[in-house]
């Protein structure tokens, strides 16, 4: 009979976790998403800080904390390389259909 | 039954726990996204009454209160590490600064609240109701999206709790935290929303 294999065995041969993942990664994911802030705050305060500007970073930080925080960089699993960015595209063609539906609206 | 029929452990998927966190999530998001959607159309229209109601917020306010949540974005990260890594106590202590992290976060959005109603800025008052129509949509918005988002913070905290108590009661541990892991990705998710609310609402002044 096969030796049975507990979960925490599974994930330190890499599949499903992040046993690679240390509190360093943790700290500098941190710092960047905090230093991201600083420099929108900062931007806007300049008064040149365009609020297109102020997106990307917003979307910077969210894609460090999808892919660090939320661990999509060791996830294995294809359904989840699939599923998010699925979903996202679905926001990106609601967002653009509604929107050039009010910028062409008479 | 007989004494042949095998014990059966206890089923555990980790891949499928995870899954169906996610979905909730990514329905999470076309949530929100909707709300998104409305803000960018009225904003698109008004705005320059979005810039002019945007003064109305206390710019350094929202921007203590993006700090607060995503520090406490990382110390829930940590407190799952922690757990993974066989260290209970560490997570325990991490999870309850996550927590407080939280509770001041709410704290402060509540007293922003106050100010504003204070100055006779809600939802139907006259004051609001005397300005241009795109100030009273931007309130509106603004109430809307970050009371649903406080919403989404608070029962962060109530999941955060029950986690905890799982933690000292040594329901979780290095071959079992996925409970913990799924309440981490869903408190990332609100600190996510909230990356967005941050400029959308107090950088476009």
């Amino acid at each position: 009979m096969e030796p049975q294999r507990s979960q925490s065995e599974t994930l330190s041969d890499g599949r499903n976790g992040d046993n690679t993942a240390g509190y360093k990664t943790y700290i500098l994911t941190w710092l960047a998403i905090i230093a991201l802030t600083g420099i929108t705050f900062t931007l806007s305060r300049m008064g040149g800080g365009a609020i297109v500007l102020a997106l990307l970073i917003a979307g910077t930080q969210a894609a460090l904390a999808l892919y660090f925080f939320m661990h999509l960089w060791t996830e294995t699993a294809r359904v989840f390389k699939i599923l998010i960015p699925l979903v996202l595209v679905i926001l990106v063609v609601l967002l653009s259909l509604v929107f050039s539906d009010v910028a062409f609206r008479g | 039954m007989n004494e042949a029929s095998p014990a059966i452990p206890a089923h555990k998927d980790y891949t499928g726990a995870k899954l169906g966190m996610w979905l909730f999530l990514l329905s999470e998001i076309l949530l929100f996204g909707g709300l998104f959607i409305l803000y960018s159309a009225y904003r698109y229209r008004y705005a320059a009454d979005f810039h002019q109601a945007s003064r109305e917020m206390e710019l350094f306010l929202g921007t203590l209160n993006t700090f607060l949540l995503q520090t406490s974005a990382l110390t829930v990260g940590l407190s799952i590490l922690a757990i993974r890594r066989g260290n209970r106590k560490q997570s325990e202590y991490l999870l309850l600064g996550t927590m407080v992290l939280g509770l001041v976060f709410l704290g402060i959005k509540a007293g922003e609240w106050l100010a504003h109603i204070e100055k006779g800025f809600y939802p139907q008052s006259p004051a609001l109701l005397a300005r241009p129509k795109g100030e009273i949509l931007f309130f509106s918005l603004y109430y809307t999206m970050t009371g649903l988002h406080g919403l989404h913070v608070l029962i962060g905290v109530c999941v955060l709790a029950t986690m905890w108590i799982f933690l000292r009661r040594e329901k979780l541990n290095r071959s079992y935290f996925v409970p913990l892991e799924n309440s981490g990705l869903y408190w990332h998710l609100v600190d996510i929303i909230w990356i967005f609310l941050y400029p959308l609402f107090y950088l476009i002044a």
